[in-house]
């Protein structure tokens, strides 16, 4: 599975439950949803990630990416 | 009233008016010095203006004024007094600017009091203390039994799966230390906190060793947005190449994060081997709706791991002290007690977080007013803004 965090776009935020589950529909395993922000967090199988950018209210999908601390100076 | 010294002045005088209404600013002038002056409002004739005793420049809020002695005193006591005339000065002649010459800052900086930090930012001198303000560090977690925050308010909140918000690492509780630690420490050692009254909000966005996610960052920068958190200061990141755009994720969570007031502080990075090397500000800190933050030493110059501006985005946006940092530490350090000194733009970020949380007290300034509050009231530096941005912040 892929880690991703996708963004709802500000027109559809009124609407996040309604995207939510249209996520999981697409196959993603919702981990958070964080209502402030108004992302998504979760994980999808190998090469689905991409076709979350078609789901309606959907702004952006981008790969979870690992961070970490700054080397040392 | 304020007398400019020793620069030359032309005989007239500057009133500032109340700015809610110079229409009673010009009647108060007249009432208590007798003088009427016209205004740009008026659209007066060059005849009337030269007739008048002085201009009233409207939109400003600002009386040009001829005035006798008598008058000016009379003036001066009007500003003494409640009512709607603030502030006399005397009208300066100004002068195209000429080069200064280079002050030389003294670098010896004695740290028996505050560390150089605290000194180079102001704060050692600033009254605020970032009281009835909410800070949040994004980190390593934090060390909740230091003996240096006994008594302090603070909400702790871990996002690593199987570790508890202690900090094992010591990053967390060193960042958060300089962000909000005692400004008057125990023992004979130096004050090294920013915002010593803040409440803490220390998120464990990275485990002990020193590692984690995007998505674990933004539960974090919810968390502390769900709070109310005025600042959130991460000295964290990933290594981007040159040319690599910013997350839109990342800037939609700031943008959204502001307008809900809450402005997010980023380490610029370390990877920069100065002078042959200048590598690009990481992620997220390229994000341009967050604040990006480059660190200096205690000579004022870039440090050598600083990141720079490399991209048309991604730029450093303020500094701050980033060398030699003294700050606690998680556990005991090599005759520091539970302290240590380590150097990184880690150490430069939660200095800036301190900083925007003074500010916040003093100004009730939260979001984009508080990142311009921050930028327009920075040290400048003379440096180039693609290492330095703005410059070194100031306590207000």
């Amino acid at each position: 599975m892929d880690k991703v965090v996708v963004s709802v776009a500000d027109d559809s935020l009124a609407h996040l439950p309604t995207v939510v589950a249209a996520l999981r529909d697409a196959g993603m395993v919702v981990e958070r949803v964080l209502d402030g922000l108004g992302l998504v967090t979760g994980s999808v199988a190998p090469g689905v990630g991409d076709l979350l950018g078609a789901v309606p209210g959907v702004a952006h999908v981008e790969v979870d990416r690992e961070v970490r601390l700054p080397p040392e100076g | 009233m304020s007398q400019p010294t020793g620069a030359e002045t032309t005989g007239r005088y500057l009133v500032l008016l109340d700015d809610k209404s110079v229409a009673a600013g010009a009647r108060e002038m007249n009432r208590v010095a007798g003088i009427s002056a016209a205004s740009t409002a008026d659209s007066a004739t060059r005849a009337e203006l030269a007739a008048a005793d002085g201009v009233i420049f409207q939109e400003l809020g600002v009386a040009v004024v001829n005035a006798t002695p008598d008058q000016v005193t009379r003036l001066t006591r009007a500003v003494e007094a409640p009512g709607p005339i603030a502030v006399v000065e005397a009208e300066r002649v100004v002068h195209a600017y000429t080069a200064p010459p280079d002050a030389d800052e003294a670098a010896a900086v004695d740290e028996s009091v505050f560390t150089w930090g605290l000194q180079a930012v102001g704060a050692n001198l600033c009254s605020a203390t970032g009281k009835g303000v909410r800070l949040a560090v994004l980190d390593t977690g934090f060390t909740v039994a230091h003996p240096d925050f006994a008594g302090r308010a603070m909400m702790t909140q871990s996002f690593i799966e199987g570790e508890s918000v202690d900090d094992a690492h010591g990053h967390g509780t060193h960042c958060i230390g300089s962000a909000a630690g005692p400004r008057q420490a125990a023992g004979g050692r130096p004050g090294y906190g920013v915002a010593h009254e803040a409440e803490i909000y220390a998120g464990k966005v990275l485990s002990n060793r020193g590692s984690g996610s995007d998505s674990g960052i933004l539960a974090g920068i919810e968390w502390a947005i769900a709070n109310g958190c005025a600042v959130v200061s991460m000295s964290l990141g990933a290594s981007v190449r040159p040319g690599t755009p910013h997350s839109q994720i990342f800037e939609q969570a700031a943008t959204r994060a502001m307008a809900k007031g809450t402005l997010i502080v980023a380490a610029a990075g370390n990877e920069s081997n100065r002078p042959g090397k200048v590598a690009p500000v990481g992620h997220p800190a390229n994000c341009p709706s967050i604040l990006s933050v480059g660190a200096v030493d205690v000579k004022r110059a870039v440090a050598f791991f600083s990141c720079g501006t490399v991209d048309t985005v991604g730029q450093v946006d303020v500094v701050g002290p980033g060398v030699d940092v003294y700050s606690s530490w998680n556990v005991e350090d090599g005759g520091l007690g539970m302290h240590k000194r380590i150097q990184g733009t880690s150490m430069a970020t939660p200095h800036v977080a301190g900083v925007a949380a003074l500010i916040a007290e003093k100004h009730g300034a939260r979001g984009w007013e508080l990142w311009a509050r921050l930028a327009q009231t920075a040290r400048r530096l003379g440096l180039p803004s693609t290492d330095v941005g703005a410059g070194l912040v100031q306590a207000p």
